[in-house]
């Protein structure tokens, strides 16, 4: 592995790393609720499933009928859920101090997870307390029935041109037109096993009760703190699992949870063009040093070729010329012998030549 | 490539061994006994001695002892096969040996007589458990839930006893107490206490000689050895095996003797009951005259209230805990308070008043009597006698039935037709329901004392207003829910509702239910 | 070696004869879907609102198409010229992937038309989606302009297509920057669920799992695309290509053992952090560590055994291994890990409609890539530009 393709790497991993700590320029901040933002206080001790807060929902909202009529209390000891035409049930459960009823709806979080899910924020938390849904916006993605840890938001499936998602709304657009003045459910109650008021009061009343009646109660409001805190409160005398109320999600709303991973979002546009571009730059660089260097090589290599082969001819000159030299020389010292010889031949005829 | 070919196919071996041993990581033990018997036990022993020696290497053992008094008696043999008797011919509870002296030797018994016996069993060919190497089948981290419940000697129990073992005079069947002089246990007439206040927790070395048994271990010995001896002689008797005393199934058999004779222990019939702070009588409110022979009658026995030892003298019993403690069971307050949510009739009304409220000044006088703390000069409590007989005079007067207003002044029918809206009035049957109330409530003397002012039962609904017998209308005060100035308050419906549900609901009433609003067993019909 | 000449062969292959079954079959589903609505196709409820569509076609799809950004970037930024033959396969690999998930999303959106809102109407900056929408969409613009370059020589278009591969760089930086984005956000989707995802495959660090995992699929995925194709594209692929082919698996397979032995220890840090080394000992544990052990630290130890030895028989098996690891990921994360607390009754199994237009996006991206691979200069240069590298 290369240098650069290491360096590379390990700042890669280093941004990836820091992913999941929490910004905390806006971490220690917390959403207390709009002041003045509306709630319901759900009190399991008073509740005896009679289902009139789901026929007051169903009124309110103009929904059809259902199969089995609401005066059908059996249908309380099937597990039900929410439902396209049912944005509130209740359930009747089984627990350690016998039947106890929970109703079933939107927990109009404080922080909800749907409006922070939503692409194209179709959810939106009101000053009223509600948490909204704009039909006109959504694209049917359902991301925000993945993130409700409560399982509220139903969806049509059924309709192939506009289906939607559909939860309780808190009656929000029938109170702000003044058709009436607490939801539906609210409403019919006869117990006022749910009562709705601003959340704060909301809780001093919970408080009361508790500290009133601590042998009927347990010690703990539901929805106060949990996902970031809830509009919907509940108390009760039997533990909250008991009736449905799952007690393992935590006290950190949804946004909170995606907020580390969201302010590490805008750091790499801004990060990584440097990174690469600087490996980018690096790999050229080094491409271009190690070119150089080869032609230097070659170039080196051809001129010491060179410098070897020139010398090697004036060698071979030297020596070509050095032979011819002695050749000559040899011939000339012949001659020379020769002529003598012959001279010394020829002082007995009288043939000279004139040498 | 073939280098390759071997370091993969060692890379594979390593790998399935790695995946193998983390998934198995210990070695499993025999699951026969889990599966054999999957209900809960009651005759579960943890044996943990060696806990007291220092740090185990394993898990404690559990030990079911009526499975094996069950194999053993199969084979012929009784307790003596694994208990031994000490000097003085008692039995000991231990296994195989009368004291816990040196771990190694402890853990070579339970090892060797155990896992030996079975080795025996499994020779003569008969199913036993666990042996040689199956270490954690008996050190198992999983043993067989545990239904063992306590079992007390109430009164009906102590009754039963007193007449199989021969009646008043032999009370020294069971009771003893150790005299110094002869060194042993003799019979103690008359000053019969409760085991437990010589046997306590653990074992107690009074002196050399002397080491006072566990109350386990003494009272493991003597029950159970004179059970065995009853049954030996065939007659009648108590459950040698752990099931049962102890299993809850087993206790719901045992035959309760109700109204047994009174226990005569020189309790008075009727005293004076005051705080003694230093030896100094505190009686500036009064003492509180007390009914003491009609309470014997509402109680198990003694240690319900008297929860600490009493001094031999018989001046005074301990009384622990404040009495006026609402939590606190051995007290006055706690145990009216358990006893008027137990009774249907009571529990309508009292369901629905708060727990925490402060009891009203009204009532403080009603138990203590101030005039009588004249008795107590200076702090110093008057005789026994005096104090009886005083306290008889007191009681002999007081009135014990349940006021109420005459029959004409209770409105017979109330029509309730405020919010009547999609149902009609309801016509609630004011005065069966009253009449009905205090019909139950007649032979009740708690009620009687309690309730002597004939208007106070209207405030049993007719609440937080005075006592009358025109009291205001619940619209009075529940009007429009959802009221931010009286938030804990709730609105007319939700009142209605509320009040009679609740009541309803407490005293556990079949009908009306809570959910019938309309037909024929409902509260008001639709319209 | 040059283009094909006209194939005199019948049409009646057997590939064709099953492919245009799977696309009959692909068409009229697509008029059941879009006719009756979501509800008629698939099982999704209001319990699991998402599916194979969202777990295996946009997860697996998105993860396994990330050998465009490994490829291109190891070539061009970190300089690897010598694979440079396998930059433009991936490339076409990688734009088919993100086109079709596309499509296979506009049978899964509720309003499929409605897709641009976020960009144009109202944009909800809050949600993990609305980022991977976006970079998504940024990117697949990416990949379609790397892309474009091998049809553009085809069509003769020197021009244009010398203008962009002069922004071969730019794109390259561009794709990575937005692959890291996008892969890590698919993972950080899941962050806003911790109650419904087991605590094993729930993690703070979702992002980066999902991030590193990609580059190791990516990788894993450009070999296996080459080895699935090497028959029958054969005719097409250049001596150039040839010849890298065996230097590309040795070198991908020593990255990706790198990568894969890396993404092993994070998750590992993802326990020891979480501190859930006891739930390793239960079902969901053993199931768990037959994801880590089997499909991320075994493929890791015979990457390294197969580029040591120069094994490619067992690199490319490895790569098989590796792809379905990733893909056994994905899956355990949106659908088998997701809603595990539910009972039995109420899990999600897909419907055989579901099941059916997967398989309809995956044979459309072969048969496209099949045409435009034989068709276009992709496993081979085109002879005008042939000294352009």
């Amino acid at each position: 592995m290369k240098r650069r393709n290491f360096l590379g790497l390990m700042g890669a991993a280093g941004v990836s790393a820091a992913l999941p700590t929490k910004a905390q320029a806006g971490g220690n901040v917390h959403f207390e609720g709009y002041p003045g933002s509306k709630g319901v206080l759900f009190d399991a001790n008073r509740c005896i499933g009679c289902r009139k807060c789901e026929i007051g929902c169903n009124e309110v909202n103009n929904l059809p009928q259902p199969e089995k009529p609401f005066t059908d209390l059996s249908v309380t000891e099937t597990t039900r859920r929410t439902e396209n035409e049912a944005y509130t049930v209740v359930n009747k459960y089984e627990t350690s101090g016998g039947p106890v009823f929970r109703k079933i709806q939107c927990m109009h979080c404080l922080e909800p997870s749907c409006a922070s899910a939503c692409f194209v924020a179709a959810f939106s938390k009101q000053p009223s307390g509600a948490v909204v849904y704009d039909e006109s916006v959504c694209v049917g993605c359902r991301y925000c029935m993945i993130a409700c840890p409560f399982e509220i938001p139903t969806y049509t499936y059924n309709d192939p041109i506009t289906p939607k998602v559909i939860k309780c709304d808190l009656c929000d657009a029938n109170i702000n037109a003044g058709k009436i003045s607490v939801p539906g459910c609210v409403n019919k109650c006869p117990k006022e096993a749910l009562v709705y008021g601003e959340r704060d009061e909301l809780i001093k009343i919970a408080r009361n009760r508790l500290e009133a009646n601590p042998e009927k109660y347990i010690d703990h409001i539901y929805g106060e703190n949990e996902v970031g805190g809830t509009s919907w409160l509940f108390i009760s005398g039997v533990p909250f699992s008991e009736i449905g109320l799952r007690e393992d999600l935590g006290t950190v709303s949804g946004p909170e949870l995606n907020s580390g991973a969201l302010s590490v979002v805008a750091m790499v546009p801004a990060l990584w063009p440097l990174l690469l571009a600087g490996v980018y730059g690096i790999t050229k660089r080094t491409d271009k040093i190690n070119t150089k260097e080869k032609a230097d090589a070659v170039a080196k290599a051809i001129a010491e070729t060179q410098d070897k082969a020139s010398e090697d001819m004036k060698a071979a000159m030297e020596r070509a010329r050095n032979d011819k030299e002695a050749t000559v020389k040899r011939e000339v010292t012949k001659a020379l012998k020769e002529a003598e010889e012959a001279a010394a031949a020829g002082d007995g005829e009288k043939e000279e030549e004139g040498a | 490539m073939e280098k390759g070919r071997r370091l993969l196919f060692w890379a594979g071996i390593l790998f399935v061994f790695a995946a193998t041993s983390v998934v198995f990581l210990e070695a499993q033990g025999l699951e026969a006994q889990a599966k054999a018997a999957s209900e809960a036990r009651a005759d579960t022993v943890t044996i943990d001695t060696l806990a007291e020696f220092g740090k185990i290497e394993l898990p404690v053992v559990t030990f079911y002892h009526d499975q094996h008094t069950d194999a053993l008696s199969k084979q012929g043999k009784d307790c003596a096969a694994c208990h031994e008797k000490d000097s003085k011919g008692k039995l000991s509870i231990k296994f195989k040996r009368l004291a816990d002296d040196d771990a190694e030797k402890i853990k070579g018994i339970y090892h060797t007589a155990c896992i030996g016996c079975h080795k025996d069993m499994v020779a003569s060919g008969q199913k036993t458990g666990p042996l040689d190497g199956q270490c954690r089948s008996c050190h198992t981290v999983k043993p067989l839930p545990s239904d063992w419940e306590a079992i007390a000697m109430d009164k009906s129990l102590h009754y039963r006893h007193v007449k199989a073992t021969g009646g008043d005079e032999k009370c020294g069947s069971c009771h003893h107490v150790y005299d110094k002089a002869k060194k042993e246990l003799v019979a103690d007439k008359g000053k019969e206490q409760n085991c437990r206040n010589c046997h306590l927790a653990t074992p107690t070395v009074k002196s050399p000689e002397l080491t006072v048994r566990s109350y386990d271990q003494a009272a493991h010995n003597k029950c159970v050895s004179c059970h065995q001896d009853f049954t030996a002689k065939k007659k009648d008797s108590g459950p040698a095996k752990c099931a049962g005393c102890h299993s809850a199934a087993d206790q719901a058999k045992i035959k309760v003797v109700k109204d047994t004779p009174r226990l005569k222990r020189g309790q008075p019939d009727a005293t004076l009951l005051v705080a003694l702070v230093k030896g100094k009588a505190q009686a500036n409110i009064g003492p509180v005259p007390f009914n003491h022979k009609s309470h014997e009658g509402y109680t198990a026995d003694c240690r319900s209230c008297h929860v600490g030892k009493g001094t031999m003298d018989g001046k005074y019993f301990e009384l622990a805990g404040d009495m006026h403690v609402v939590t606190n069971m051995t007290g006055c307050i706690g145990c009216h308070k358990a006893k008027q949510e137990e009774k249907a009739v009571c529990a309508g009304c009292h369901s629905q008043m708060a727990e925490i409220k402060a009891p009203s000044k009204a009532s403080c006088v009603k138990c203590h009597d101030e005039s009588l703390k004249t008795l107590y000069v200076d702090g110093i409590v008057p005789e026994k006698e005096v104090i009886a007989a005083k306290a008889a005079e007191v009681i002999a007067i007081r009135n014990m039935t349940v006021a109420t207003i005459a029959d004409e002044d209770i409105p017979e029918k109330v029509v309730i037709g405020t919010l009547s809206d999609k149902f009609e009035p309801g016509k609630l049957p004011h005065r069966k329901i009253v009449k009905r109330l205090i019909k139950d409530m007649q032979n009740d003397n708690m009620a009687g004392f309690f309730h002597g002012q004939e208007t106070l039962m209207c405030q049993g609904c007719h609440h937080n207003s005075p006592a009358s017998k025109t009291p205001p209308k619940c619209s009075s005060c529940h009007g429009a829910p959802f009221n931010p100035v009286k938030p804990n308050m709730p609105g007319l419906k939700a009142a209605y509702h509320g009040q009679c549900m609740s009541c309803h609901t407490a005293m556990k009433l079949e009908k009306p239910q809570n959910t019938t609003c309309d037909d024929a067993e409902g509260c008001h019909k639709k319209k | 070696m040059t283009t094909e000449s006209v194939s005199k062969q019948s049409l009646l292959t057997p590939f064709n004869i099953i492919a245009g079954l799977i696309l009959l079959m692909g068409a009229a589903l697509t008029v059941w879907r879009f006719g009756w609505g979501i509800g008629a196709v698939t099982n999704l409820d209001n319990n699991n609102p998402w599916g194979i569509w969202i777990g295996f076609d946009l997860l697996c799809g998105v993860a396994l198409a990330a050998g465009g950004y490994v490829t291109s970037s190891a070539v061009y930024l970190f300089g690897m010229k010598k694979h440079h033959a396998a930059v433009r396969p991936a490339i076409l690999t990688a734009f088919l992937g993100y086109l079709f998930v596309v499509v296979a999303l506009q049978y899964d959106l509720g309003r499929p038309w409605r897709l641009p809102y976020p960009f144009v109407v109202q944009s909800g900056t809050t949600s993990m989606l609305f980022e991977v929408g976006l970079c998504v969409a940024l990117y697949l613009t990416v990949l379609f302009l790397e892309f474009s370059v091998a049809p553009l020589e085809w069509l003769g278009k020197k021009k244009l297509r010398k203008l962009i591969h002069g922004m071969t760089i730019v794109l390259t930086i561009f794709g990575v920057v937005l692959s890291t984005l996008h892969q890590s956000s698919l993972g950080a989707l899941y962050i806003i669920a911790p109650a419904k995802l087991h605590p094993l495959w729930y993690s703070s660090y979702l992002p980066t799992f999902f991030f590193v995992s990609s580059a190791a699929a990516g990788m894993s995925m450009v070999m296996l695309e080459g080895w699935i194709s090497h028959k029958p594209m054969h005719k097409v692929m250049s001596d150039d290509y040839l010849g890298q082919s065996d230097d590309l698996y040795y070198g991908f397979a020593k990255g990706a053992s790198w990568v894969l032995m890396g993404y092993f220890f994070i998750k590992v840090i993802g326990i020891a952090s979480d501190n859930e080394w006891h739930l390793l000992n239960t079902g969901w544990g053993q199931w768990f560590l037959v994801e880590l052990l089997g499909f991320v630290l075994l493929p890791s130890f015979l990457y390294a055994i197969g580029a040591r030895e120069k094994n490619l028989k067992l690199i490319k098996w490895t790569a098989l291994l590796t792809v379905l690891g990733i893909v056994l990921n994905r899956l355990n994360v949106s659908l088998i890990a997701f809603n595990w607390h539910l009972p039995s009754e109420m899990r999600y199994v897909p419907s055989w409609q579901e099941v059916g237009v997967t398989i309809f996006v995956v044979t459309m991206i072969v048969i496209s890539f099949k045409i435009i691979s034989s068709k276009t200069p992709i496993f081979y240069e085109h002879p005008d530009y042939k000294d352009e590298h």
